[in-house]
């Protein structure tokens, strides 16, 4: 009898179908397949949604109705979710306005100056015996400061100033001085006390304030005093200007946050305590080593913690099962540097500090998907089962890739979690769960960009970047240059894009194209590259990976541009035949487990 | 030889709103060159015609305080006109010589 089965795979981030149909002699004809996204966690009933809307756009492709579906197959997904969460480390203060480290587009003069601070309206009363730095704030305009400079006999070595008119008062004076501008705050600056400004040669950075010991020679400070301010030199390295101001009790503090701890506890409850701070190495290092992890608490105020508790919570709230049966089974760290604002900064400086950002994953026994394939019969009227393991199928739906073989080791890239499975000769399979994938990768290019926008970084990693060179042309991170017809928007001059097919998106940040690729790059590594091997490495006979003869990358993440190629760059160190897998020589990676579910079907009526 | 200068052609120009255009280039380390024009002409076509003048293809119109930035390649649309923020006018002509972001009107 001729049949008509559609496989849905519910994923953390996608939901898949795929439609085919079986005729009374078996053979199989795919119709059609979809993806839509996943509408609430997976294996709730908010599931439907999404189901209902990748049905619908499968079947409209094929030019079918839904009353021609006979059966449909569920996935037995695997019983995980995925979460982010990130712990900084180090914070920056400045108490007492002590410095100016920013980056105005157009400072003017060059080199060091060195003077005592003062409102250029009070210059006039001055001693005549000292050096002085003049602050002009925004009611003077640049033709009123510079007749005030211009008529003083006092010496003047520098200049603070609040609009942006470095270059115009520059223009305007017969001296050559270190002019800063843009310093927002500039009524924070205390006056009549010691200061030094600094403005950067052509293509330079500063180079004194940077460096403790010429800040040490300009304030006459003692070895303790010095090791103070080693902050301040720290956080101008890589500045075109900047002003430092020796103030009484002013400092600038690298704070080290309590980030708390991390417990991973093993099968004989045996606890190990792992701190945050002591970086993503050490965190995986002592993961790695624990045999039989079943579950890792996080100190109860910090975020991490807090994170480990709402994603059980969640599991538990989902599967009904007992709390104890619902774990955190694995976590990936990551070091990062995260831009964040210093606090009481007098021109909105931002400062890298230290964090660690980490992926968790929860695991239960079970979910509760047969819930959802009742709901599902009950709501369309179709026969709804669930059909088979995640893993399996996924290796089903992958063995449909030309040229791969039994056995063969199938890695999910996907978006919250990293799965591999092992399918054997006799057909045993062997799979793990990895936390860390495509969701993780967003949130580092997010935290590390300082961007504040998950949209805009999800659209960063998934496509390639160019410089808009002029309005008319870009030119592409590849150093290829694409022209246009009609001249782009002012907007996105000058910017750097993300290339999202016809559209072009801007990033509006100071970072170079550069920075933005490498950190792209350097975060995809970080996460799927390592997460590779540490799932090879646990699947494998004998956990050496090089008993692993293929392997074919499915799931979402498998179709970005990069990650597959550093994959295979990685794994071809250890002989294995890796590649991108191409499902039934048409879906690409995409669709493994919705084209297994209906090949599990075939020659069971 | 021709120095590669923005051109300004202006029409009784508002002196400060002339002022603060100037101010913007200047700030931004670019060159310019003001043509004060006798006959009444609209600042989006004085800005065109400026705009072929330059060597390096930006000008900028002016009548009274009547701003509009054009570039050569552009001929039929300024790419800013304004009537109050004249000194982001000349900013943002500046900017576009040199390649930099420009700040929104």
């Amino acid at each position: 009898m001729k049949r008509t089965i559609a496989g849905i795979d519910i994923g953390n981030s996608t939901t898949e179908v795929c439609i085919a149909t079986i005729d009374q002699h078996e053979n199989i004809v795919f119709k059609a397949s979809s993806d839509v996204m996943t509408t609430g966690t997976k294996g709730t009933l908010d599931n439907i949604r999404g189901i209902k809307e990748a049905l619908g756009k499968a079947l409209d492709a094929a030019n079918m109705h839904l009353s021609e579906i006979d059966k449909i197959c569920l996935n037995e997904a695997a019983p995980v979710i995925g979460d982010t969460a990130m712990e900084t480390i180090t914070e920056t203060i400045i108490t007492d306005s002590t410095m100016i480290g920013h980056d105005p587009s157009t400072p003017s003069g060059e080199g060091l100056g060195v003077g005592e601070t003062i409102l250029i309206t009070s210059l006039k009363y001055a001693d005549a015996d000292r050096s002085y730095i003049v602050i002009i704030p925004k009611e003077i305009d640049y033709e009123s400061a510079a007749k005030l400079i211009n008529e003083s006999d006092k010496r003047i070595t520098g200049a603070i100033v609040q609009n942006d008119e470095a270059v115009l008062v520059q223009n305007r004076i017969n001296l050559f001085i270190p002019i800063v501008d843009e310093v927002k705050y500039i009524e924070r600056i205390p006056t009549a006390v010691l200061a030094a400004i600094e403005v950067g040669g052509t293509g330079k950075s500063v180079q004194s304030l940077s460096n403790p010991y010429s800040i040490a020679n300009i304030f006459k400070l003692t070895h303790e005093e010095t090791k103070r301010i080693i902050p301040i030199a720290k956080s101008l390295i890589g500045n075109r200007s900047a002003v430092v101001v020796r103030t009484p009790h002013g400092e600038v503090k690298e704070k080290v946050l309590p980030s708390g701890k991390l417990s991973l506890i093993n099968e004989k409850g045996n606890v190990t305590k792992v701190n945050i701070d002591h970086g993503a190495a050490k965190i995986m290092d002592s993961i790695s080593h624990m045999k039989e992890l079943v579950n890792i608490e996080g100190d109860a105020e910090s975020n991490v913690g807090n994170m480990l508790k709402r994603m059980r919570r969640e599991l538990y709230n989902l599967s009904n099962a007992a709390m104890q049966n619902i774990s955190i089974k694995d976590l990936l760290a990551v070091d990062v540097l995260v831009p964040i604002d210093v606090k009481g900064a007098l021109a909105g400086e931002v400062s890298l500090e230290k964090a660690v950002a980490i992926a968790a994953m929860v695991k239960t026994d079970k979910l509760p998907m047969q819930m959802l394939a009742d709901a599902i019969f009950k709501e369309l009227g179709i026969e709804s089962e669930v059909a088979g393991v995640e893993a399996v199928m996924a290796s089903l739906g992958a063995l449909t890739t030309r040229g791969s073989s039994l056995p063969l080791a199938i890695l999910d890239l996907g978006g919250g979690s990293t799965d591999a499975a092992i399918v054997s000769k006799d057909g045993t399979v062997k799979t793990v769960h990895l936390a860390g994938a495509g969701n993780f990768i967003t949130m580092l290019i997010n935290t590390q960009l300082g961007l504040n926008n998950l949209s805009l970084a999800e659209d960063i990693k998934k496509h390639p970047l160019a410089k808009v060179e002029s309005l008319f042309y870009i030119r592409l991170e590849t150093g290829e240059v694409k022209f246009f017809n009609e001249p782009l928007s002012p907007k996105v001059f000058g910017r750097v894009v993300v290339c999202k097919g016809n559209e072009l998106i801007p990033i509006e940040t100071k970072h170079s194209l550069e920075k933005i690729m490498m950190t792209r790059k350097a975060a995809k590594k970080d996460v799927f590259v390592q997460n590779a091997v540490r799932a090879l490495r646990e699947i494998a006979r004998d956990h050496e990976i090089k008993n692993i003869s293929n392997v074919v990358l499915v799931g979402g993440s498998a179709l970005d541009f990069e990650i597959p190629h550093m994959i295979l760059e990685e794994l071809s160190y250890y002989n294995i035949v890796v590649g991108k897998g191409e499902v039934r020589g048409c879906e690409g990676p995409r669709n493994a487990v919705a084209t297994g579910l209906v090949l599990s079907k075939v020659g069971r009526a | 030889m021709i120095r590669p200068e923005i051109v300004i052609k202006a029409y009784h120009p508002d002196q400060r709103a002339l002022r603060e255009v100037l101010a913007g280039i200047e700030e931004e380390g670019v060159l310019y060159k003001v043509i004060l024009e006798e006959i009444p002409e609209s600042e989006t076509k004085l800005g065109h015609i400026a705009a072929e003048m330059s060597q390096i293809e930006v000008g900028i119109g002016m009548y009274f305080e009547n701003t509009a930035l054009y570039i050569q390649k552009i001929k039929n649309t300024p790419l800013f006109i304004t009537k109050e923020r004249h000194r982001i006018i000349g900013q943002n002509a500046a900017r576009y010589v040199k390649g930099n972001p420009l700040i929104e009107i």
